[in-house]
């Protein structure tokens, strides 16, 4: 310690060592911090270089830091400057110039140094290798004039390199002493494919090429191979392997192997003194990837600040490759010939286009993707996670689009989705909600996209389904009408019930439609009317199905079934009391405890159903209705030693606030305390899910004939921003679902993105909106039973009429 | 078969509904289609439900239990071998007959 502040010393200054930095500062801890670079830049991404050599991308843009980063954070950065030896012991390093810097902390990320094979003439002038950027630039310098390159090594290093070379304009072969290309990520099959892809842009590959000399006077002038064959070359890249660089930590005397041995938090054997990156090895294996990278600077700076809270537990190795045109991933073990493995291929040679997913039981555990790697997180997920995949086995080559049905979710904004015009997302979804688009032939007239080869029509097609939700119509379908008894749309159907002033369902049915109507618009418009017009639609009974006539839900044998209200399932001795009261009195068939926290009365006559609700003075639970149902609540925090949230009293004024509103169709939902989810909020229209910093709301959910997980709405802090959003999802269901389609089919057909873009902007005039007609709706609701029992709305409608001399 | 059973008043049975009374022992369901009346025998001969609390189109009845559509005016039930009882109306000063 020096004062109040630790040194840190942080030899590279790559990724690896401005990662382990930029993890430290961000805990605010006091630390000085200094780095040693030993080229002379400020610290660039290696993985770029490429780019550099094929002269796309300048240094400036490869930096992963500029200077002024370095000097806000006080970090001494001293460049050109490499570290010649190590005290773990005095705790001090020492420069090329001669000076010694002391550390409480030291990071080595030295990272690894290219493997240059011990050929006779491999000192010749014109032979390289590709590692840093002085590499680079002689490179670019010594290619100005000459015409053939070659390179050895047919790794991911090495066909970057002879890629870039080509794009400078030179004749590339590749020379590789395997059997296949990038024999560290590929299979036979892929090999050959990135062969012949490699060849269709002009680069020659000669695999089993085992280099033995470099031939040339003074400059290369060409290679002789182990097979008798050799070639002209005027320049050559060796690109054969990579090795750790771990001298100064060996002459240190830590502890190395292949790399420098560290445990789960990246420390070596030695106190204080930590490895990260190519140079360090972790449970037997090294890495000259950049994954691992972001968890071991995670871990390192972790336990360098002393918290010691984060393990790196090893990656799955995974490499993208995407070079002008070849898109390729390869991820774990993507061979799959260890015992008991098995291999699920689609390969077509023609599209050079290439799957190959790696099981060992019900686990994926690698993979090969080739032209098109919309699938890699997912796949990577799947291997990390160890998930069990036997119930999509059969759908895991034409990957998770295949279920979530979009490609477009997957697209970053600055992707081109038709490459023939080069027109981003961004570009087209922005042309599709400022003109309000709804074809791929408008989206062409405004942006071009998808006027020459047409291959990107189905992805605009999704794009149009994502951003116009239940307003996108498919190519070649109409639009389609309310029902068979109209021509019209919904849409157009609530517009001129406006126009019209129409009230009652016979009007509508007159005016509009055929005049008689079916079992679907009947309710649907008894529905439509109520909300449009939020109780002054007059009220035609007939239109309705009888459950609705007589708020009870007909049974199998013409009885009823009575459940009333009890709010979040929770009740009372007083209450229990009365309903067995009334349950003995009206001698009722069977008593029953329902799914959703309530008491059902099974078995009563239509006569009866006004004199049980007198006698119950309970409020209706609106069991028979297309309405929404009771909320079902676990104990929460209220007992439950898991709660964390008062589940019981969110749950008991949503009901309430709720209470008595129809909707397209019913909607169920619960509260739970906790992601235990006692309530089974997961799986309910609406369901509400305590999180130790407030709720959760999910929607669409389903455990019914369907069994769906809701979707996440959004995640909220307070009590009032959660009853507000759940307000707005039940309005805008109310308004924009079609009558008897459940909140599940509803989310799927607007699509969760769409929901969130209408309901989470708080400023928005259309949340506003919504609000203000829930609160009219909710003005207008009464309790059926009391009304029914206080002033019928018919004098006979649950009697059975007298007869007269009969 | 001259006999004829007064049901009560027409207001008793609002438009598009039906209700349903007991005459000698027999469920009879009575429907308004639109000021016009028609009886039927009220169980469904599918499965039993009780036509009277069905939704009319025109002059068929939907029966709640299982949506087979009954022809109020010859019984016959659609889509189905199975026919239903129908019985005569009148109606005279604003009162509804049934013939049994």
């Amino acid at each position: 310690m020096s004062g109040n502040f630790q040194r840190l010393v942080v030899i590279g200054n790559g990724i690896a060592g401005t990662g382990v930095i930029e993890n430290v500062l961000a805990q605010n801890k006091p630390f000085k911090i200094t780095v040693f670079g030993a080229e002379p830049y400020v610290g660039y991404n290696r993985i770029l270089l490429s780019d550099i050599l094929s002269g796309s991308k300048e240094l400036r843009n490869t930096l992963i830091k500029d200077g002024e980063w370095y000097f806000e954070n006080k970090i001494r950065l001293l460049l050109d400057n490499k570290i010649t030896a190590i005290d773990p012991v005095l705790k001090t390093v020492r420069d090329a110039d001669g000076n010694v810097t002391p550390f409480d902390k030291l990071v080595i990320a030295t990272g690894s140094n290219p493997t240059v094979p011990d050929l006779p003439g491999v000192d010749k002038r014109g032979i390289f290798t590709f590692r840093n950027m002085m590499d680079a630039d002689e490179i670019i310098t010594f290619s100005k004039g000459r015409h053939t390159a070659a390179v050895i090594g047919g790794g991911l290093l090495g066909i970057e390199a002879g890629i870039s070379l080509a794009n400078r304009g030179l004749h590339v072969t590749i020379f590789h002493h395997g059997d296949r290309l990038m024999g560290q990520q590929l299979d036979d099959e892929a090999g050959l494919i990135l062969k012949k892809e490699l060849e269709r842009k002009g680069i020659g590959v000669n695999l089993g090429h085992s280099a033995v000399e470099i031939i040339g006077n003074g400059s290369v002038e060409g290679i002789a191979f182990s097979n008798g064959k050799a070639y002209q070359a005027d320049l050559v890249v060796m690109s054969t392997g990579i090795t750790p660089n771990v001298d100064l930590a060996k002459r240190a005397g830590l502890l190395v192997a292949r790399g420098i041995i560290v445990n789960d938090f990246m420390e070596t054997d030695h106190p204080d003194v930590y490895a990260i990156g190519e140079c360090a090895e972790h449970r037997g294996k090294t890495y000259g990837i950049i994954a691992p990278i972001r968890d071991q600077a995670k871990a390192a700076a972790r336990a360098i600040t002393g918290l010691n809270d984060f393990k790196y537990e090893g990656t799955v190795p995974a490499t993208t490759l995407k070079v002008a045109g070849i898109d390729l991933v390869s991820i774990g073990e993507f061979l799959g010939n260890s015992p008991g493995s098995e291999s699920l291929v689609y390969s077509d040679r023609g599209t050079s286009k290439y799957k190959k997913v790696v099981l060992q039981g019900n686990r994926v555990v690698g993979a090969i993707l080739m032209g098109g790697s919309a699938d890699h997180h997912w796949l990577q997920q799947l291997v990390k996670n160890k998930t069990d995949v036997t119930l999509f086995r059969d759908s895991l080559l034409f990957g998770e689009t295949q279920d979530k049905g979009s490609r477009v979710a997957v697209l970053n904004d600055d992707d081109v989705v038709c490459g023939c015009m080069g027109v981003t997302k961004k570009t087209v979804v922005g042309a599709i909600q400022e003109h309000g688009l709804t074809s791929r032939e408008e989206i062409g007239e405004k942006t071009k996209a998808c006027t020459s080869c047409k291959s990107c029509g189905p992805l605009l097609d999704q794009m149009l389904q994502e951003v116009l939700g239940g307003d996108y119509v498919p190519v070649g379908e109409k639009p389609k009408s309310f029902c068979a008894c109209f021509t019209c749309t919904k849409k157009e159907l609530v517009a001129q019930i406006r126009t019209y002033n129409l009230k009652a369902v016979s009007e509508v049915l007159a005016k509009l439609g055929n005049g008689r109507g079916c079992t679907y618009c009947k309710p649907a418009l008894s529905y439509l009317l109520s909300e449009i017009w939020a109780g002054n639609q007059r009220e035609e009974r007939g239109a309705k199905f009888i459950n609705d006539r007589v708020h009870a839900n007909i049974q199998k044998d013409g009885t009823f079934s009575v459940v009333p209200r009890i709010y979040g399932g929770i009740t009372s001795p007083n209450e229990l009391r009365k309903i067995a009261d009334v349950a003995d009195k009206f001698r009722v068939p069977m008593v029953k405890i329902t799914g959703g926290q309530r008491i059902d009365l099974l078995g009563v006559s239509k006569e009866k159903l006004p004199l049980i609700w007198a006698e119950l003075g309970m409020p209706s639970g609106h069991a028979y209705a297309k309405a929404t149902r009771t909320v079902k609540t676990c104990v929460g925090s209220t007992f439950c030693r898991f709660g964390v949230q008062d589940s019981v009293s969110f749950g008991i004024e949503m009901e309430k606030l709720f209470e008595g509103l129809h909707t397209p169709h019913k909607l169920k939902m619960a509260v739970s305390g906790c992601p235990r989810n006692c309530a089974e909020s997961y799986v309910k229209d609406i369901g509400i899910v305590a999180i130790q910093s407030g709720w959760e709301i999910y929607v669409g959910g389903a455990a019914g004939m369907s069994v769906r997980k809701g979707d996440l709405l959004a995640t909220c802090k307070t009590n009032d921003e959660t009853m507000r959003i759940a307000t707005l999802f039940l309005q805008y269901y109310r308004e924009q679902g079609n009558y008897l389609e459940r909140t599940y089919d509803f989310v799927l057909r607007v699509g969760i993105e769409k929901i969130k873009r209408e309901l989470l902007d708080s400023e928005s005039e259309k949340t506003a909106v919504l609000l203000e007609h829930f609160k009219l709706a909710k003005l207008a609701v009464t309790d059926p039973w009391k009304s029914e029992v206080e002033k019928p709305f018919h004098a006979t409608q649950f009697m059975e009429l007298a007869v007269t001399n009969g | 078969m001259d006999e004829m059973v007064n049901v009560g008043k027409c207001q008793n049975i609002p438009n598009g509904e039906g209700r349903k009374c007991t005459v000698k022992g027999e469920e009879i369901g009575i429907f308004n289609t639109g000021g016009e009346f028609f009886a039927v025998a009220n169980r469904c001969p599918h499965e039993g439900g009780p036509l009277s609390d069905g939704i009319l189109l025109g002059n068929e009845v939907v029966c709640p239990i299982h949506s087979r559509k009954i022809d109020l005016k010859t019984g016959r039930v659609a889509k189905e071998d199975l026919e239903n009882k129908t019985f005569e109306v009148s109606v005279k000063n604003d009162e509804i007959f049934i013939h049994p």
